[in-house]
């Protein structure tokens, strides 16, 4: 049994009459990609904050390696590395002082530390850049300085908040990759981001939260047992009938029947051979179809399900 | 760790283009617009040789000595040419003289028009006229002592001796400087507050990711402070060196306070910027906004802008011109130019340590934690 890496209990954070947490408790084990979910204003950065002691909470309490955390809790912050939501770097100097400063925060031996800002460097593949100021890089080139700032002292937590935003695609994979390779190298990650797909590719468990609570937690297989859809098969076919649709809607487990633009869309919910009977209908009536797409539900799916909202709001 | 974000925020803040403008290039440019501008009027009332020229009727050795008398030295009273009646009045219609000297039985002065140059000559032919019955009755009495007579005499005529009731400066455009360097000191508090930014997590997000870094606020916070002043006191090294060895500015014996002053002072300032930018939770711009607004209003009052405001601050709220670091360092620098080295200028000085004393640990306490209730 892996241990507790962040114990979140019952946190509660009010900004005058809002409540931003709302007894929020939070679980996350050594070695996972955890990812944290949420709508615009779900609390998911001022989860983070707290976590990290840069915000103060009103009740609750928070562990992290077993530790009480507090703004002073030193040994605890040595091991915490942070990418923030907004680039935190020093315009005025360049990407090698940037980074050799921010590893300085945490590691005081010259040696080691060079050895450090230079893997970091390699990590984030920023090494024909290393005396580019932060001004001349490209969003994609700067969000990579801002992770290599907070990565290089090898923390053994690391929290990401939304370190994707405004990245191009190939940064983006370049970034997402970066994050499974620390976790191989033995680090545990929260996450947070408002890309869903980027969340399925790597996190190993997901929290949904929404208006400070948690509404959801689990595997993304855990999270998709949740709701009621389980597949969507999606089939191209030209003059459906009113009786043919009516039909199809009482085949067994279908509860969403759709048919839009010569594209019939079904919902399923449990049930096997969904697609053999759906065909074998059309077979049987003589109807002509085109493509066929079947497809599992997605955590997009399931974010709007149980948030009632898209995450992109 | 101390060494390492000294060294990292002292070139940081080295490279901050806007605030080097204010504290380095500003001052350059406005000392040499200073210089420009006062060497003018400078120029304009410096002493000037008089041209005047002599038409001798008959021979008066004795003005002739004293005459001759004027005519030596480094900037000499009078260049004097001794020529016939016709050609002194040509020369006196083209302006190549400032006045014919007719020398008779009686002296007398010729002039073709009014200035300070006719003004000296007239004074100084009624100064000798005054004085000659002493030199003839020397000449008869005590022929030995006639030259000492003649020399006191044209002492008496040519010399106005400046006596200083202090050492201060009399030369009032060296205010103008001082001024300078002082209001260049009160731009350290935009380091100062500079400073506070880049430590404070509700106000920057490198603020924010210093304080979840495993360094000690109080030692990002010192070494900031002190990076700020080594580069404040650069800058400041830099426009001292500029006024004295490039504009030559002459500060007389004064260049050891006036360090003094400009260490302390610079010290003063960013404490200022530093203490100002830790009250109230409001957003960076708001401070930097703040901060110039304060400063301003306190530079108008210390008379920086308005010469003698000082004087009426000390009338109406004597308390702000004792605790204003603005008012302080100027005074401090308007008594080591008006007094020399006085005991009002040390008072200033000691004031300036312990209110800046008190504006750093005030700064330091309110920013002291690393937990905000709101970012």
């Amino acid at each position: 049994m892996k241990n507790n890496v962040v114990v979140i209990e019952n946190l509660v954070k009010r900004y005058k009459e809002l409540i931003a947490l709302d007894h929020f408790s939070l679980e996350i084990k050594e070695g996972e990609v955890f990812g944290l979910l949420g709508p615009n204003g779900s609390g998911k950065t001022t989860t983070i904050n707290c976590l990290l002691s840069l915000l103060t909470y009103d009740k609750g309490n928070i562990e992290i390696f077993g530790k009480k955390m507090s703004p002073t809790n030193y040994e605890v912050k040595k091991n915490i590395g942070v990418i923030t939501q907004n680039v935190a770097v020093f315009d005025e100097l360049t990407v090698y002082e940037n980074i050799d400063y921010f590893c300085g925060l945490y590691v005081t031996d010259k040696n080691l530390r060079k050895q450090y800002v230079k893997e970091a460097i390699e990590f984030v593949g920023l090494e024909n850049y290393t005396k580019f100021y932060p001004k001349k890089l490209s969003g994609g080139l700067l969000r990579r300085l801002n992770i290599a700032c907070g990565i290089a002292h090898k923390p053994k937590l690391i929290i990401l908040d939304e370190p994707t935003v405004a990245v191009d695609p190939q940064s983006r994979n370049k970034i997402l990759e970066g994050i499974q390779e620390l976790n191989k190298q033995g680090a545990t990650i929260i996450y947070t981001s408002h890309y869903m797909e980027e969340v399925e590719q790597i996190c190993t468990r997901i929290a949904i939260m929404d208006k400070g609570k948690q509404i959801a937690i689990g595997t993304k297989q855990d999270l998709q047992k949740l709701i009621k859809n389980t597949e969507t098969i999606t089939i191209e076919i030209i003059g459906l009938s009113k009786e043919n649709i009516d039909e199809i809607s009482k085949i067994s487990h279908i509860y969403d029947c759709k048919y839009e633009n010569n594209r019939l869309i079904l919902k399923y919910s449990g049930g096997k051979h969904n697609l053999t009977r759906i065909l074998n209908y059309l077979q049987e009536n003589e109807l002509t179809f085109g493509r066929v797409f079947t497809e599992l539900p997605t955590l997009n799916d399931v974010f709007l399900e149980i948030t009632g909202k898209t995450l992109r709001d | 760790m101390f060494l390492h974000i000294l060294k990292y925020n002292f070139i940081s803040a080295l490279r901050v283009k806007q605030l080097n403008f204010w504290i380095l290039i500003f001052p350059i440019i406005l000392g040499t617009l200073f210089n420009i501008a006062f060497s003018g009027i400078m120029d304009s009332e410096k002493f000037k040789t008089i041209p005047v020229v002599i038409v001798e009727k008959s021979e008066n050795k004795n003005f002739s000595s004293v005459v001759d008398s004027l005519t030596v030295g480094d900037t000499p009273m009078l260049k004097v040419e001794y020529i016939d009646e016709e050609k002194a009045l040509d020369k006196l219609k083209n302006g190549d003289c400032k006045g014919i000297i007719y020398v008779d039985e009686k002296i007398s002065l010729t002039v073709s028009s009014n200035g300070i140059e006719q003004s000296i000559l007239k004074s100084f032919l009624e100064q000798y006229s005054s004085r000659e019955t002493i030199i003839t009755e020397t000449a008869v009495n005590n022929p030995a002592a006639l030259n000492e007579v003649i020399a006191q005499l044209s002492n008496e005529i040519t010399t106005i001796e400046t006596i200083n009731l202090t050492d201060g400066n009399m030369d009032m455009s060296i205010q103008y400087f001082y001024n300078l360097i002082a209001m260049t000191c009160l731009f350290g508090s935009y380091l100062g507050v500079n400073t506070i930014i880049n430590n404070q997590g509700n106000l920057s997000a490198v603020g924010a990711r210093k304080c979840i870094s495993s360094a000690k606020k109080y030692i990002t916070l010192i070494a900031g402070l002190l990076s700020a002043y080594i580069v404040h006191i650069i800058c400041l090294g830099v426009n001292l060196l500029y006024l004295i060895f490039v504009l030559r500015i002459d500060f007389g014996d004064k260049i050891p306070q006036i360090v003094l002053t400009t260490v302390i002072g610079g010290f003063a300032g960013i404490a200022m910027g530093f203490f100002i930018g830790s009250i109230g939770k409001i957003s960076t711009n708001a401070k930097i906004g703040i901060l110039t607004s304060i400063s301003l209003i306190l530079c108008f009052f210390s008379g920086l802008m308005a010469h003698n405001m000082r004087m009426k601050v000390e009338n109406i709220f004597p308390v702000l011109n004792k605790i204003s670091p603005a008012a302080l360092i100027a005074d401090s620098f308007h008594s080591l130019n008006i007094y020399g080295v006085s005991e009002r200028f040390y008072t200033n000085i000691i004031t300036l340590i312990i209110i800046s004393v008190i504006f750093t640990i005030g700064g330091l306490i309110l920013t002291r934690r690393d937990s905000y209730a709101n970012l």
